[in-house]
């Protein structure tokens, strides 16, 4: 087997996908192998201590449902990340906020997003809605005791904006 | 012999930066941790570069390439991205010691494994390593070394073994080598890899660097990971030694490898103290320089 299909083959194992050459004996054996599982639970193990520590909020949501690691392996299958790590959680981000159904979490996902943007100095200015009082979200995100039992009903408007002195600013639409 | 003793950094952390260096020689940065995408371009991210900048000007410390994303063994070619990086960065700073890969590919078609994957050691392979690495001496003027890693999957068929395949590259090339001692604890570990043998025929005059690290091992499969998660084992600096003891010509540095996530961890008091540690064992002068 040569190089190119050896490479893409392997590469299709590890993103759980068909491979081209079924009848190689290598690929095969690879294919049932333990050494498959374990090359797949380091890969996302890199990601996750990449993504939790550089996307906080959305990730301790996400674990707080239990979604976390649902929401990694399907990053990892599905998008062709980058092989910068500053550029992972921003992918990340913006995979969540693509796919994900849960409004919050959406929101949460935006929200850390708009603050990376505006750390890199990118140009900004992001209005998104929340249906829960925003401050008692991000607060016990940060300290990780987010629970869905706390969340006050309302609408309010968030906005980050590099024309803005505060990080973000949050406007009561109603309660 | 003095080696020059030193770490990784990834360029987030000035005041740890500051901290480490009276305790080095040499920093270790891997130009990929501190790239970032502007406007669908790739570049060294201004607070690094600036850091970088310092160091360069103002310590006299060396700094040391180390990359993960070149990619180099990818059949479809390797990262032009890392390129643009290491242009830049070759560009900005005097004082590069020099620059080095692994030997192994992260990317296929254009897409990112997630990990490293070892490559056959076929003459098909060697031919294209061999290539390759010619192209970026001719580029860079600057020793280039390619840097053992751990195996995560059984060999595909080889013509060479581990030594002998590495032991081909450099003479083809003239390039050096990074010989990551915890990387050869990991292989016997896992695929029983004879470090022994592999040491007796290894060319260990291609060796300019070091790597000693600590990681940890997956309970479930039974596997030593190659992670930079740890302090170091006494078996790591022991077979450092054992390596040392054999008197390579050209080993120069030596670089405890630890991940920025585990920093934090085990506290920058206990880094120092590891540098301290090698520094005594590896470099009395350091050790008189830093007190």
């Amino acid at each position: 087997m040569n190089l190119q299909h050896l490479q893409t083959d392997l590469c299709a194992l590890i993103k759980s996908r068909q491979i081209v050459n079924k009848d190689d004996e290598y690929i095969c054996n690879i294919n049932l192998s333990q050494h498959l599982i374990l090359v797949k639970k380091i890969a996302l193990w890199w990601r996750k201590i990449q993504i939790e520590n550089s996307c906080r909020l959305t990730a301790n949501l996400l674990k707080s449902k239990n979604e976390f690691e649902i929401a990694l392996s399907d990053f990892f299958n599905d998008v062709k990340y980058s092989a910068f790590r500053e550029e992972i959680y921003i992918q990340f981000l913006q995979y969540i906020t693509s796919k994900n159904a849960d409004a919050l979490t959406v929101c949460v996902a935006e929200f850390e997003l708009s603050l990376i943007q505006l750390k890199l100095n990118q140009h900004i200015q992001k209005f998104i809605t929340w249906n829960y009082e925003p401050y008692q979200i991000i607060n016990d995100l940060l300290k990780n005791v987010f629970t869905e039992n706390t969340l006050i009903q309302g609408t309010y408007l968030v906005e980050i904006s590099t024309e803005n002195t505060e990080l973000f600013t949050v406007k009561t639409l109603s309660h | 012999m003095n080696y020059s003793i030193g770490t990784t950094y990834e360029g987030k952390n000035l005041k740890y930066l500051k901290e480490i260096i009276p305790f080095v020689r040499h920093i270790e940065v891997s130009p990929d941790s501190i790239a970032h995408k502007k406007k669908g371009i790739i570049s060294v991210n201004e607070m690094a570069l600036k850091q970088l900048e310092w160091m360069d000007s103002a310590t006299g410390i060396s700094i040391l390439l180390h990359g993960v994303g070149l990619s180099i063994g990818s059949y479809d070619g390797y990262s032009k991205d890392y390129i643009k990086l290491l242009d830049e960065l070759f560009d900005k700073l005097n004082n590069i010691r020099w620059h080095s890969e692994h030997l192994a590919y992260t990317m296929v078609n254009g897409e990112n494994l997630g990990t490293m994957l070892t490559l056959p050691r076929t003459d098909e392979v060697l031919d294209m390593i061999c290539t390759r690495v010619d192209a970026i001496q001719k580029k860079y003027k600057k020793l280039f070394l390619l840097e053992n890693v751990i195996s995560m999957l059984p060999s595909a068929e080889c013509k060479y073994n581990d030594a002998a395949f590495l032991n081909k590259i450099t003479s083809l090339t003239g390039c050096g080598l990074v010989l990551d001692v915890y990387n050869l604890e990991c292989d016997a570990a896992n695929f029983n890899l004879n470090i022994n043998a592999f040491l007796e025929e290894l060319n260990l005059n291609a060796v300019y660097e070091m790597h000693l690290a600590g990681g940890a091992t997956d309970t479930e499969f039974n596997f030593k990971m190659d992670i930079h998660s740890q302090l170091l084992a006494d078996s790591t600096i022991e077979l450092a030694q054992k390596i040392i003891d054999k008197d390579p010509a050209n080993l120069n540095a030596i670089t405890f490898e630890i991940l920025e996530e585990f920093i934090g961890y085990h506290g920058s008091a206990a880094i120092i103290n590891e540098l301290k540690k090698l520094s005594e064992i590896f470099n009395y002068e350091l050790t008189a320089f830093a007190d």
